[in-house]
């Protein structure tokens, strides 16, 4: 680090301008406050997606592979992997992980946020349903949701802004089975549009989503909150990389951050937002360690990097004997069913999965099997592949996970990132009752497939590489000895803290989180500002 | 000039077929070399390279194959690298896309900007399942 700056003192300043920090930011800055948001890595011009190039699925496994240990890209920091059975998937830029991400875009459910008092496990959030209501509505406007309103499986929202997207063939056949075989399934809610909207083109089927998407019609909070955030007064600085939360006893004065050309930038600031994820905001709250505080900032409960709950995931692949071509559309976006969702002892675990259905791949996806299983190599090879390619549909078992004090983030004894800040570690192992819910149900898909026509089913029992989700690490709750912030998202031990991305998970249930983060993001920030919307859901017009 | 015991290899992982190159025959060595070059999947490629015999270059395709799945019992980690590499070299070859094309009628091309048609959402698909009972629990 070649210099240290000393920057004017801001109101707030916000750590991470992914799905969370944007909201936060886009929310406080409309109300008139001055925000600060630095971000670690810069922005990703929609129209430089890889989906353009004849090099996409190239692109896919190595600059743009979700795991950052693989793709290596100047913007991120190595994490020590080495103890824990998933891996972590991230994206750091503005946008954050939104910028890599499959836009499936459910809400936790009610009993979701009442674990320990429904299931007598877990704990229960502070908060519930009916809190985060409006706030879900608000962030459906925000990003563009297409989807139906109407399922059982869920309680009533307000009508969709768009259609749902098209099922594509085998998602047509899956749902079919359901129908069938008697059970639950419904069109997901996806941030991604399925017509133009605010600038943005509609979906034009072309798949991969994770590649980012050149016609915007992906959500990413580039695209969303910041162009209005800015407007509305924010400022985002990028390649700023926090290493430090600065602080007195009982309240946080600041933020050091590293700059792209290695300068340090003390940032003094009235109050600290972090925003970083899981893993990014553990690991900087444990970087925050000072005297008064040797265990990490806001760490009096020792529960900072503990809890790590990510969703454990199985994969179900079904082959179909004739042509179902699902590299046609959205990869993570057709139908859901939350049929084993809650919880039924008799099945011998507590709560439950999510199954999701997926499309197939490209060449390359199909042969490296995705989050399946690899086309076989050797004399075999030609046949298997042209056996599975346009040829197969999954479904994801998504399990929830319950919080266990061992399952943690640490800092790294080995390993750092280029500035010379230790890296964050994973310790992680799967727990017997997810185990369970997996195996369940993958038998419970397996049969699903095979109703609706599928000859093979391939079994992935555990993806390794769906750790996405990335939460739980700072929880929330109502006693300061056993929670890191309260139901405000403030920190106990310093109430000029905050924490509003995923970290403060109590529990997880068994969906995709990001529409819950950024409503809890939207609520903190309302909270910060001594307010917040009627707990009913409301539809917001902004 | 690429060596021939790597070209050997290639080909043992994905060998011709009667409409396919093998990925030897591709000529895609020195990209896999290029792809292996600064990263982890380098050493499981050189670890397999370094298990396979002298006369591997030399034997018949059937003999390859055993000494390779041989190799790959003994470090199966090395040889998912090498698959990895072999995959994403030979999948992403121009002539071998234009290959799956003739094949399966896929658009060889990129996603972008074109994507796909698909039939729109059919409200009539869910007039079952939305007369099911609520399955979300109550919690107030």
């Amino acid at each position: 680090m070649s210099s240290v700056v000393t920057a004017p003192s801001v109101e707030v300043v916000v750590i991470g301008g992914g799905a969370a920090g944007a909201a936060f930011a886009w929310r406080l800055a409309t109300a008139g406050h001055e925000v600060l948001c630095l971000e670690q890595g810069g922005w990703v011009p929609p129209e430089t997606s890889p989906s353009l190039s004849p090099e996409w699925e190239r692109a896919r496994q190595r600059t743009h592979h979700p795991n950052p240990n693989v793709r290596r890209h100047r913007w991120d920091y190595p994490i020590d992997e080495s103890d824990t059975d998933i891996a972590p998937l991230l994206y750091n830029a503005v946008g954050g992980s939104t910028i890599l991400w499959g836009a499936h875009f459910p809400r936790l459910r009610p009993s979701d946020f009442r674990v320990r008092s429904q299931d007598g496990v877990g704990d229960d959030w502070p908060i519930d349903y009916d809190d985060l209501n409006p706030y879900f509505a608000l962030n459906d406007e925000m990003m563009g949701v297409s989807g139906l309103a109407g399922d059982p499986g869920n309680p009533q929202r307000t009508p969709r802004g768009f259609g749902p997207l098209p099922l594509g063939d085998a998602a047509s056949r899956i749902a079919r089975a359901y129908d069938e075989m008697g059970r639950h399934w419904w069109p997901v809610d996806a941030a991604i549009l399925s017509a133009e909207h605010d600038g943005r083109h509609g979906c034009n089927m072309c798949g991969p989503c994770d590649l980012g998407c050149p016609r915007g019609a992906r959500a990413s909070t580039d695209l969303t909150y910041w162009p209005k955030a800015l407007a509305a007064g924010a400022r985002l600085q990028t390649e700023a990389r926090a290493c430090r939360v600065l602080s007195v006893r009982g309240r946080v004065t600041g933020v050091e951050y590293v700059t792209g050309d290695g300068a340090l930038v003390h940032q003094p600031a009235d109050t600290v937002v972090l925003a970083g994820n899981g893993l990014g905001t553990a690991r900087l709250l444990l970087l925050s360690a000072t005297n008064w505080c040797p265990d990490g900032l806001a760490n009096s409960s020792g529960l900072v990097g503990r809890r790590l709950m990510h969703h454990p995931t199985a994969m179900v692949t079904g082959v179909f004997p004739d042509r179902v071509d699902g590299f046609r559309g959205p990869f993570a976006t057709t139908i859901v069913s939350q049929e084993y969702y809650e919880t039924d002892r008799g099945r011998g675990f507590v709560r439950g999965f999510q199954a999701q259905t997926i499309r197939s791949d490209g060449p390359l996806g199909t042969a490296l099997g995705g989050y399946g299983r690899p086309v076989g190599w050797g004399a075999e090879h030609h046949a298997d592949f042209l056996r599975q390619f346009g040829h197969t549909a999954g479904i994801t078992v998504t399990s929830e996970d319950l919080p266990d004090p061992d399952n943690r983030v640490t800092l790294s004894n080995t390993l750092r990132d280029s500035s010379g800040v230790p890296s964050p570690a994973l310790h992680y192992k799967v727990d017997a009752n997810s185990r369970k819910i997996l195996d369940f149900g993958i038998e419970r898909n397996a049969e699903v497939l095979r109703q609706a026509g599928a000859n093979d089913v391939i079994i992935a029992p555990l993806v390794r590489g769906a750790g996405f989700h990335l939460l739980g690490t700072a929880c929330m709750g109502v006693d300061a000895g056993r929670s890191v912030v309260d139901a405000d998202c403030r920190a106990w031990d310093a109430p000029n803290l905050l924490v509003v991305d995923g970290s403060v998970f109590p529990t997880v249930g068994a969906v995709n989180p990001t529409s819950t983060i950024q409503a809890i993001a939207l609520r903190a920030a309302d909270r910060y500002r001594g307010t917040a919307l009627p707990r009913e859901e409301v539809v917001a017009h902004v | 000039m690429s060596d021939p015991k790597l070209i050997a290899l290639l080909d043992t992982v994905i060998p011709p077929g009667a409409d396919q190159p093998g990925a030897g025959a591709a000529g895609l060595a020195a990209r896999v070399l290029d792809d292996a070059a600064g990263t982890p999947l380098a050493a499981g490629l050189d670890a397999v390279l370094a298990a396979l015999p002298q006369n591997f270059v030399g034997s018949g395709s059937a003999d390859r194959e055993a000494r390779l799945r041989a190799v790959a019992a003994t470090d199966p980690a090395a040889m998912d690298a090498v698959v990895n590499l072999v995959y994403t070299a030979y999948y992403t070859d121009p002539g071998v896309l234009v290959s799956i094309e003739a094949l399966t009628g896929y658009h060889a091309g990129p996603p972008q900007p074109q994507g796909y048609d698909l039939t729109p959402f059919d409200p009539e698909t869910v007039i079952r399942v939305q007369l099911l009972d609520p399955i979300w629990r109550e919690t107030s």
